[in-house]
């Protein structure tokens, strides 16, 4: 494991970029148990034996509700993840979308260290976006996977 | 086997194709009021190759792969479900089970996998019978297109 975890460049706010710029500082994890809540300022509305579920601190522009997932031990890749994990993952989003009344969106999971990948924490983490269809001055959502090699 | 109670209008959304084979594909199986993705259709329906058939999910290749894929796979789920919250503990235990081993196999080390799920006319799924995307971007490609997984569409009034 190096110790590069988040990418500044792929903030969507000069805050969130602080928030960043402080974890390189520190050199830590964001999304590891131990440093999590320290970064994170939502609450967290359930807790799995392999996941965390709690809200989205920058929730993407057009999203009603905007959840994160974020596995408790540190991985980084899909082929990193256990058959309990991924079953995990899934009861638990099903449990909150039924709580929070989830119409539909996106289940989502970016992974990898890659400059020209828009993940910004490197730590497996899903997102789950509602997005909120009925603004009639909705602009669409869509989550970025990689962009242009420079 | 299609669930009852499912409006057959929203199974497939032509509109939300990206290519006009696709829409052509998507239109025929809206006319005829069959799902694309359950079992029965999706060998005649489905452009991509089946690569695997788990107990609960068929692993293909996406048949029309977004731009700036380097591999697009497409798990299908076998039975007829349109809402994320129906999936079982062990439906999501056999698909990450499946990416695990496709990543794996292939060596594929960032991207993304993806799921969208709802009716709603303005959501940008395809066809609402649940599918996961698994997308290994072409980062190395200095023409490679961004990719961005589009989850719902812009109002039309704006």
């Amino acid at each position: 494991m190096d110790n590069t975890f988040v990418n500044p460049n792929n903030t969507r706010s000069e805050e969130q970029r602080a928030v960043y710029e402080q974890i390189i500082k520190d050199g830590v994890c964001p999304f590891c148990t131990e440093n999590f809540l320290k970064y994170h300022s939502k609450p967290i509305l359930k807790e799995g034996a392999h996941w965390i579920f709690t809200e989205s601190a920058w929730p993407y522009d057009g999203t009603k509700q905007h959840f994160l997932i974020v596995l408790k031990r540190h991985a980084e890749r899909i082929e990193d993840l256990t058959a309990e994990e991924g079953a995990e993952l899934i009861t638990i989003t099903g449990e909150i979308i039924k709580e929070r009344s989830v119409m539909g969106g996106a289940l989502a999971m970016r992974f990898g260290k890659h400059a020209n990948l828009k993940n910004s924490v490197a730590h497996i983490h899903a997102q789950l976006i509602e997005p909120n269809v009925d603004d009639p001055n909705h602009q669409g959502v869509r989550l970025p996977i990689s962009k242009k090699a420079d | 086997m299609v669930e009852t109670g499912v409006d057959r209008k929203l199974v497939v959304r032509p509109a939300n194709t990206r290519s006009a084979e696709q829409r052509r594909v998507m239109q025929e199986a809206a006319d005829d009021g069959i799902c694309p993705f359950c079992p029965e259709h999706l060998q005649s329906r489905y452009k991509g190759e089946i690569l695997e058939k788990g107990a609960y999910w068929t692993l293909t290749t996406n048949g029309w792969p977004y731009a700036g894929s380097k591999r697009h796979y497409v798990a299908i789920l076998k039975r007829h479900v349109s809402i994320l919250s129906d999936l079982t503990d062990i439906e999501g235990a056999e698909l990450i089970g499946m990416f695990r081993r496709v990543c794996q196999k292939e060596g594929i080390t960032g991207g993304a996998m993806a799921i969208r799920f709802g009716n709603h006319p303005k959501l940008k799924n395809s066809i609402s019978h649940i599918h996961a995307h698994l997308i290994e971007p072409d980062v190395e490609n200095p023409n490679m297109a961004d990719i961005k997984f589009s989850i719902a569409k812009n109002n039309p009034n704006t």
